[in-house]
């Protein structure tokens, strides 16, 4: 089920909003946030259940698994040798588990084609939401393993956690160090609901009105191919995705973010103007925030992080990034484009620091702007071959040549939508002066929500269609 | 052996339970895309029919919405007659969570179609009443035809 179709708007959200909110224990406070945790539960597992029924059993045996974890952990917490197994058999089973459903066939695959075998694989169809919520269940377990969250002892928080609809099937990856305390109690309020509701419609137009338009410009343009594009309608092709990616996961983080808050669960912010960032290193700490904090929290500083010499450090990183590549999916596009970003933080760490402080700021924005929409040609490519074509056709030496008639096309037909979609994605509309009247501000926001609101709905009752990109990882 | 241990040995088994059922059940066909289209079009001769022919990514995304790169496999027959209703559109998702989506949007389609030919086109409103639209591991074909049972049975057939 997607935030942004009318099954999940006006009749599984009205639903749930009803059980949640509808107060049981009047007079046990206790009582009334274990059902509305329970009513979470369950509604979580059933939008789970939707697209692919099946695959809930994999949930449950996850959830299970790791709370039995927890509390071996908990009990064993004196032992170090103990512990340290049983942290050890967790982390094989949870990434043999994401390793067997993501990676099983293109491991395979990759074995028939080095060695000229044709061993063969059952082609199982992708558990959607694994990778997120298999690294929030790892995030429980090392934390408890270390002993900086306290066990949870009571099954229905702990399977909340993983399954929490809002965030389940894209993130934001919540670590469970930061929900903890909200299991057990947490604000619910008017004024957060009608945050939530404001963050909600942010996302939904972000999606639907940018990705969604921006999105198909990229669609056109690549449709017939992209070896022979021109370099120009190559540029506004991967212009167009840049923007498309980001207000598609943005959008979807924000709606996370937003159906949280409906519910009293404050999420951490996943996205912070990645596209104004003056360094590669800074496009990374404003980008998919909650994966860059999880792979540094539980693989970069567990690996020694910068404390061990130059040479560890570059080590720590390529495995960092070779990882966040491979997270991504199972293709080598993805390896390319998380190596391609481990080289250029190596660089940008090792070889480039003093030059680049000399840079003039907007240089800087601007070099690192194009470095990006260079690595979503990976990112956005089918295989490493079309990747390697699309970037010749950029270069102007391929096929295409430099422009043509299209690329005019192109020009001016996207030139508004590009603008509109780029300076929005730079932050340059939140300068925006704002009128200083409380009551008028207000009035300024609700109406714009509501317009915003109205031309969403309006989009999805003439286009059924609307997928996202991150939901493939 | 503490309990929790217990425990944790039964999560292992009932997963290893679980993928050996889903290996057995596989959820999604060993067949290519072109090998369901070359099985389907034996049956209703789509390819060799002078007025309809193979429509490109624009046209798809135009009828449908649907982006190729979305999906594994995508193609589609029709006719650029306006009072030709006979068409094949088959899909290879990269994942079922797309399903729901893909249906919807075809059956919207094929909905504001039959509005268009109601009351003038009895011959193309009946053809679009018995449209196809059927999923099997992993493939999904929509197709408005003559033979709806044949195509039908050569789908499942292939996949």
């Amino acid at each position: 089920m997607l935030f942004s179709s009318a099954t999940f708007l006006f009749v599984f959200l009205p639903i749930v909003f009803l059980l949640y909110f509808v107060p049981v224990f009047r007079d046990d406070k206790k009582k009334e946030i274990t059902k509305k945790n329970l009513v979470l539960c369950a509604s979580s597992l059933v939008f789970y259940a939707w697209g692919e029924p099946v695959y809930i059993v994999l949930m449950l045996i996850s959830i299970f698994f790791n709370y039995t974890i927890g509390c071996d952990l908990d009990k064993n917490f004196a032992d170090p040798k103990t512990k340290k197994r049983i942290l050890v058999f967790a982390v094989i089973f949870n990434l043999g588990v994401l390793g067997f459903f993501k990676y099983y066939g293109f491991v395979i695959e990759n074995i028939n084609h080095l060695f000229g075998l044709s061993l063969t694989h059952a082609n199982l169809a992708l558990p959607v939401g694994i990778s997120f919520y298999t690294f929030q269940a790892l995030s429980y377990v090392i934390d408890v393993y270390r002993g900086d969250v306290k066990v949870q002892k009571n099954l229905l928080p702990f399977a909340l956690y993983i399954t929490m609809f809002p965030q389940l099937i894209a993130g934001p990856i919540v670590q469970y160090s930061d929900i903890e305390a909200q299991l057990k109690q947490r604000t619910i309020s008017i004024r957060k609901f009608a945050g939530g509701v404001l963050f909600f419609i942010r996302g939904l137009g972000k999606k639907v009105l940018f990705a969604n338009f921006i999105g198909a410009i990229y669609t056109d343009i690549t449709s017939g191919g992209v070896s022979s594009l021109p370099a120009v309608t190559s540029w506004i092709g991967i212009f167009c995705y840049t923007m498309q990616i980001y207000f598609d996961f943005s959008g979807y983080s924000d709606m996370a973010i937003g159906l949280g808050k409906m519910f009293g669960f404050d999420f951490i912010q996943n996205f912070d103007y990645p596209y104004t960032a003056s360094s590669i290193t800074d496009f990374w700490r404003r980008w998919h925030i909650s994966l860059s904090s999880w792979f540094r929290d539980y693989v970069y500083i567990p690996l020694g992080g910068n404390r061990k010499g130059t040479a560890r450090t570059i080590f720590n990183i390529c495995v960092v990034w070779s990882l966040t590549g491979l997270w991504h999916g199972a293709a080598w596009n993805f390896v390319a484009w998380g190596a391609f970003y481990g080289i250029l933080l190596i660089l940008e760490k090792f070889v480039f620091k003093s030059l680049l402080e000399k840079i003039p700021m907007p240089v800087r924005h601007v070099l690192t702007m194009l470095i990006v929409m260079i690595g979503w040609v990976f990112f956005s490519s089918n295989s490493l071959g079309e990747a390697g074509s699309y970037l010749l056709s950029m270069t102007g030496f391929g096929k295409g040549g430099f422009a043509d008639a299209q690329s005019r096309y192109y020009l001016s037909t996207s030139l508004f939508p590009m603008l509109v979609t780029g300076l929005s994605a730079f932050g340059v509309f939140k300068h925006f002066p704002k009128p200083k009247d409380k009551t008028q501000r207000l009035t300024v926001q609700v109406v714009g929500y509501l317009v915003i609101f109205i031309f969403c709905i309006i989009y999805l009752v003439s286009e059924t269609y609307n997928p996202f990109l991150y939901f493939r990882f | 052996m503490n309990a929790n241990r217990i425990k944790e040995l039964l999560c292992v088994v009932v997963l290893i339970v679980f993928i050996i059922f889903l290996t057995g059940n596989s959820s999604i066909s060993k067949a290519t895309g072109k090998e369901v289209l070359k099985a389907v079009n034996a049956e209703i001769k789509i390819s060799e029919q002078e007025d309809i022919k193979k429509c490109d990514n624009q046209k798809i995304k135009k009828e449908f919405g649907f982006t190729h790169n979305d999906f594994e496999y995508i193609t589609y027959y029709a006719s650029d007659s306006v009072m030709e209703v006979r068409e094949l559109l088959i899909i290879k998702l990269k994942d079922k969570s797309q399903l729901d989506s893909v249906k919807e949007a075809i059956e919207k389609r094929v909905e504001e179609k039959s509005a268009l030919f109601k009351g003038y086109a009895p011959e193309q409103s009946a053809m679009l009443d018995n449209y196809v639209l059927e999923y099997k591991k992993g493939f999904l074909i929509y197709a408005v035809s003559d033979t709806p049972d044949q195509l039908i049975s050569a789908f499942k057939k292939a996949v």
